[in-house]
């Protein structure tokens, strides 16, 4: 066991010393605490605008007010289901690339092996490495988004908000995991890192934006009336077709958890968090069972005569 | 013998006649029953007609507007939401508002609508409503151009004509611009018109710098106290500005200029 | 020489793994767009006969127009597969353009032959070029046989040149990326860094960018819109826009610095996917459009011109670590 702990130390320490690496974690981090900033921002002024037109029109004695604007908390940060299934997958994946490869090139693989530790906890200390990595980076985004958001917007999340807030870091940290060990296993069967990366890029384009935009396309577009302005506008609703192709896309399904845990979705905003969890637990296990099997695939790959 | 029996028949048609099942129909605009109806061109009217079903068992009624010599926008609505049938229960009475709107230049002063509900065991009754022309207040706009052009981030003033064409004089005339997504339209004029008078009005319309270029359309209605116009639509081409092509080339003539001074110091390698 | 290079450069890249899986990939999605695309427009109709009944119902007279039966037009994605995988694939090239060279140690060989490096790096530019020409060709043609064999629509002259107008653009923007990514190798240490720098800025750039501009578009705040939430009448709505003119300014300054922007801008214009052109011919498209042309070869004329100062500036060019 404390051969994992040396390699999962190693991996934390190596990541923090690679200059690229922690370029792409500064991408991520900054944008992160933009869109916070942003979004409680334009929520403040579209607040003020709101309450300069009621003056306005409470000063001209209006029959009625426009209702004030439904605003959820969360939703201020709802930008950053963006950037993890964008920026953190990538993140992730530069993260682990490397990992099998760099070191099989480096030779000091075979150096690990000789040592009395199991392939199998190679693996394992190289998972634990890089998941600690992952749950520090996005621990330090939790606290500043909150931070600044409570700072800028004035608005403080209740309990059943902040419960919210940190299942979906948890669904974060388990989206990004399974992205790494994705990784880890690519780099585990390919020699060339260069060409392990440019394949996690593909699959990363394929699953966050290919097949989200084939389910869009395939969603039926309803035209409903406008009885107040008389205009037709276009519904979007969801077919079987683009269903099944969300399926095959955890990216869909985290931004479809995502957006209910944090209160981008009205209907399911006053919820509480087991019941969204309870209700969305099908795009949960889309999540969880591609990096599971990628794992069980990463420990046989581990095991073959050419892993090293 | 004979004449009993035709008495007899005449009778029990009459009595069939008053006994047999149809829904009663009436016409209400304003306060007062009437089946007529005043509109001017260009103005939305609602008229109010009750539908009762005398029947003793339930019945569908599908509502069939047929238009007159002047071509009318017209549909049903109950409870403000647009239906093409009513289910009432036995006994029951349903409100349905027809909702009128005159569009154009009408062809005739007075003309005549009808509506028919039309129950699914295929009887129906039918009202006729007469529509008078209303020719007191006739409002209507045109624009100076035919198309507009202006750079995004710039705005252009439009200048449309209105014209009173009714008996009365219409007050506070003034425009109604309908925009694309997020460009401003400025502060208007108000100018009242005697019958037969033509004038002027112009809006000032700002175009946001983000906007990209592209082809939009800006529609415009006139709007005096009495009546409304119909409304026109002005393509609208939007450019974009010079000024961002000046400063990209410039930056190539530089980086140009950078380039072949490093060339002629430090010569080729 | 220039042209033995770029002879070289085109043989080399047949013969990248990475590449012939990517070039795969954009084809793959190309045939799928247009068939997708195909069924979106089947049912666009079934839609649109519906509301012109519905409208017809209401009285209406003024109908919207006919949707465009061209099935690249109904699809969004068509333009944004093109972009993300042709980019990436521009990136593989440019990259392999110069660290192949250096790995093989041909570097010194090829220099050391009376070669100047800016004829080096010409050479490199022309092979990648036609290179990229022939892929834009190659996607070009297969999809005038997808949408001709899958969607059944014969396409009319002013169609055919607007698609041909749309690959230039997609041409001239997986050749922005190719030169950033040479550029950012050449100047590079550590040849596999420089890859994963490329895709960064790559990621900046057609990822980041347009989502600060979506992040501070105040009307996808809310859901529904802002507007539209609201219930604002229009004289509400003017003096709420005229409070966000700042926001509108920076917003769209962060987004002009995206390529992809500029690439999507005059993709969606030449194909119909944004209404508003079908009355234009291609040439105005194009002329309307001008920033998003300049866009998209300026930057990379202007990185192009940095590379050969780089290049030429650079001692150590024959690292390979």
């Amino acid at each position: 066991m404390s051969g994992v702990w040396t390699l999962a130390r190693k991996e934390v320490k190596a990541a923090f010393r690679d200059n690229v690496f922690l370029i792409i974690t500064g991408l991520f981090v900054v944008l992160s605490i933009i869109s916070v900033y942003i979004g409680s921002s334009t929520k403040n002024a579209e607040m003020r605008a709101y309450q300069d037109i009621v003056q306005m029109l409470k000063s001209q004695v209006a029959a009625s007010l426009p209702p004030a604007p439904a605003i959820y908390p969360l939703a201020i940060l709802s930008n950053i289901i963006n950037y993890v299934c964008m920026i953190g997958a990538v993140v992730a994946i530069f993260l682990g690339f490397e990992s099998f490869s760099g070191e099989r090139n480096a030779g000091t693989l075979r150096l690990i092996a000789v040592r009395p530790v199991y392939r199998d906890q190679i693996v394992t200390g190289k998972l634990l490495g890089g998941g600690m990595v992952i749950g520090l980076l996005l621990a330090v985004i939790l606290v500043f988004n909150l931070a600044l958001f409570m700072v800028v917007s004035g608005l403080s999340p209740n309990a059943n908000e902040m419960g919210r807030l940190i299942v979906f870091f948890i669904l974060a940290f388990l989206y990004m995991s399974s992205f790494y060990v994705t990784t880890l296993y690519v780099s585990i069967r390919t020699d060339d890192s260069a060409f392990g990366f440019m394949l996690m890029m593909i699959i990363w384009i394929s699953i966050s934006y290919v097949l989200p935009q084939l389910a869009d396309s395939q969603r039926n577009f309803a035209y409903a009336l406008n009885t107040t302005a008389q205009t037709v506008t276009q519904v979007p609703s969801d077919t079987v077709v683009s269903k099944t192709i969300e399926i095959f896309s955890p990216a869909a399904q985290f931004q479809n958890v995502g957006k209910d845990l944090l209160q981008v979705v009205p209907e399911t905003a006053v919820q509480g968090v087991f019941r969204v969890i309870q209700r969305q637990i099908g795009a949960l296990v889309n999540i969880l069972l591609p990096g599971l099997v990628l794992l069980f695939l990463s420990y046989r790959a581990a095991q073959r005569e050419d892993a090293l | 013998m004979r004449y009993r029996k035709a008495l007899l028949l005449m009778i029990l048609s009459v009595s069939a006649l008053f006994l047999s099942v149809s829904p009663a129909f009436a016409a209400q605009t304003g306060t007062e029953l009437s089946t007529a109806c005043s509109i001017s061109p260009g103005e939305t009217k609602t008229i109010l007609l009750l539908i009762q079903n005398s029947d003793t068992a339930e019945h569908s009624y599908t509502l069939n507007f047929a238009n007159g010599i002047n071509g009318y926008e017209a549909y049903c609505a109950a409870d403000g939401v647009p239906t093409k049938s009513v289910q009432l229960s036995a006994g029951e009475s349903a409100r349905v508002d027809l909702v009128l709107t005159l569009k154009g230049e009408p062809s005739v002063h007075t003309d005549t609508v009808t509506v028919t509900a039309l129950r699914e065991d295929g009887q129906g009754e039918t009202i006729s409503i007469s529509i008078l022309i209303s020719q007191d207040y006739v409002l209507t706009i045109s624009s100076m151009l035919s198309t507009a052009e202006v750079m995004n981030g710039k705005s252009m003033e439009l200048s449309f004509s209105v014209h009173n064409g009714g008996a009365k004089e219409l007050k506070a005339v003034r425009l109604e611009p309908e925009l694309p997504y997020k460009w401003i339209a400025g502060n208007t004029s108000t100018i009242d018109l005697k019958p037969g008078e033509t004038g002027t009005l112009q809006v000032a319309v700002e175009v946001p710098a983000s906007q990209t270029a592209g082809n939009f359309t800006l529609k415009c209605t006139a709007v005096s106290d009495e009546t409304t116009s119909g409304q026109i639509s002005l393509p609208v081409t939007v450019k974009t500005r010079s000024s961002i092509g000046y400063v990209m080339i410039g930056a190539l003539l530089l980086a140009a200029i950078i380039t072949v001074v490093q060339f002629a110091r430090h010569g080729r390698r | 020489m220039m042209i033995e290079i770029a002879k070289k450069e085109i043989k080399d890249a047949l013969r990248n793994k990475l590449f012939l899986i990517i070039l795969c990939l954009l084809l793959v999605l190309t045939v799928v767009s247009i068939i997708l695309g195909s069924f979106q427009i089947r049912a666009a109709l079934d839609t649109y006969n519906q509301s012109i009944d519905f409208l017809k119902s209401l009285g209406k007279t003024e109908l919207p127009p006919m949707p465009n039966l061209n099935p690249i037009s109904a699809s969004k994605g068509f333009v944004n597969y093109v972009g993300m995988v042709g980019a990436l694939l521009a990136i593989v090239l440019g990259n392999a353009a110069i660290t192949k060279e250096r790995k093989q140690n041909t570097l010194r060989l090829i220099l050391s032959r009376g070669v100047f490096r800016d004829t080096f790096m010409n050479g490199k530019l022309l092979g990648n070029l036609a290179i990229l020409g022939g892929i834009t060709i190659l996607t070009g043609i297969i999809t005038f046989a997808s949408v001709l064999v899958i969607g059944g629509v014969p396409l009319s002259g002013d169609e055919v040149v607007r698609m041909c107008l749309f690959f230039l653009m997609s041409f001239l923007y997986m050749t922005f990326f190719m030169i950033l990514s040479m550029g950012i190798t050449s100047i590079s240490a550590k040849g596999s860094r420089a890859l994963l720098l490329t895709i960064i800025v790559w990621l900046t750039l057609s990822f980041i960018f347009p989502q600060i501009g979506d992040t501070m578009d105040m009307d996808n705040q809310l859901p529904g819109g802002f507007f539209a939430q609201m219930g604002m009448t229009k004289d509400q709505e003017q003096q709420v826009l005229s409070q966000f003119k700042f926001y509108e300014t920076l917003r769209d300054g962060i987004e002009e610095m995206s390529p992809t922007k500029h690439y999507e801008r005059v993709s969606f214009a030449l194909l119909n996917v944004k209404p508003g052109f079908e009355s234009n011919t291609p040439w105005q498209v194009v002329g309307l459009k001008w920033i998003n042309l300049l866009g998209l070869t300026v930057p990379s004329a202007i990185l192009w011109l940095l590379c050969y100062i780089a290049f030429l500036k650079r001692e150590n060019i024959y690292q390979t670590h």
